[in-house]
């Protein structure tokens, strides 16, 4: 009898911690997945333009066919990072994610000071320096993650000036 | 032998339950994450830090890198307004009025979340580029068959379904999602 209640009782030990531990890694496993394919050999803490989605676009689901990427793969292990993106209409947004999935951070063009976006991204635990006046700075809370940039394409026409506008953006270590 | 047997057994009962109640979790709603417009199903906390472990396990699964609701919102579509699963083998009639948003889109996928491949090579339909009758509202003929005016196509033979987002929302759709207006989704006919 004890001896099949302590069977019962450790089958739901063991399944509970599995069930918590496979809930709570599969989004870090997800993210270093699409982030390892997504910057392939691409420098870290530098933009790379992505193509406009169409149906050979495979690597992070529910891609919108209609949204201009540029992603930065973020490693804040030897200090911070600066982000500054020139806007384009309709739409624009600088967005951050940690290695965790979550969005920690979100700009738009509408909440812009000036012409671009522009972000100092700094690691947990250390103290920005000389930010320059109307940056944000935000404090990430993992040191790997990454930046990415939505700009809303209103037509196939409007893409090739688009493009050339956000070639001007750029993500580069800081230094304070 | 009789031991090994024991403790053998209470592991790998042990993980197979894990690991399947937790697919089952998470497979369970899928990206409906509680309002619920018509067929138009939305959550509130996907890519929020405030997003429980079984929503960002299911945002990293069918949603990931998603933005947060004061910056989008994103509603998803896998049934007509009857309830019906929506087909490949069907035509439908979407008909709607500008989403409350910046600027919004809708666009469909296939069962696997990607786009699907097709002649026209279009995806979505948007506020900048559908179509619009004289007094401003859209029809979309959601088909595998080409059609005449707005056409969003999808693949014969498969399901599918269709995601609308808004960008920069409306102040009252972010606080009510229940209360943002979508369009209708009428099965015409079907093959």
């Amino acid at each position: 009898m004890k001896r099949i209640l302590t069977f019962i009782v450790g089958v739901a030990i063991v399944a509970g911690a599995v069930h918590v531990a496979t809930v709570q890694a599969l989004p870090r496993v997800i993210m270093a997945k699409v982030m390892s394919a997504i910057a392939g050999d691409a420098e870290v803490n530098k933009f790379v333009e992505m193509p406009l989605a169409t149906a050979a676009a495979r690597r992070v689901v529910r891609p919108s066919p209609d949204l201009a990427y540029s992603v930065c793969i973020l490693d804040l292990s030897k200090g911070a990072v600066r982000v500054q993106v020139p806007l384009t209409g309709p739409y624009t947004s600088v967005a951050l994610y940690s290695s965790t999935t979550d969005n920690y951070f979100v700009r738009n063009d509408r909440e812009a000071k000036g012409k671009e976006l522009d972000v100092v991204i700094v690691p947990k635990g250390a103290a920005p320096a000389n930010v320059p006046e109307g940056t944000d700075v935000v404090t990430a809370p993992t040191a790997k993650g990454l930046v990415l940039v939505r700009r809303v394409v209103e037509s196939a026409e409007a893409f090739p000036a688009l493009d050339e506008v956000r070639k001007k953006g750029t993500c580069a270590p800081f230094q304070g | 032998m009789k031991r090994f047997a024991y403790w053998g057994g209470i592991i790998v009962l042990g993980l197979a339950l894990g690991v399947g109640s937790a697919a089952f979790m998470l497979r369970l709603g899928a990206l409906d994450g509680g309002y619920s417009v018509g067929p138009w199903k939305t959550g509130t906390d996907f890519g929020s830090a405030n997003a429980d472990m079984y929503t960002r396990a299911r945002v990293a699964l069918y949603g990931l890198l998603a933005l947060d609701r004061k910056e989008t919102m994103y509603y998803t579509a896998s049934t007509d307004d009857a309830g019906k699963p929506l087909s490949g083998d069907c035509t439908y009639v979407v008909e709607g009025k500008d989403l409350a948003a910046r600027w919004w889109s809708v666009t469909a996928y296939g069962p696997d979340s990607f786009l699907i491949p097709n002649e026209a090579n279009v995806y979505s339909f948007a506020k900048t580029t559908v179509k619009r009758e004289a007094d401003g509202h859209y029809i979309v003929r959601v088909s595998a068959d080409r059609q005449e005016g707005n056409w969003l196509p999808v693949k014969r033979g498969q399901s599918f379904d269709m995601t609308a987002r808004f960008y920069n929302p409306d102040a009252e759709v972010s606080a009510a999602p229940a209360s943002a207006e979508l369009p209708r989704i009428t099965k015409e006919s079907c093959k």
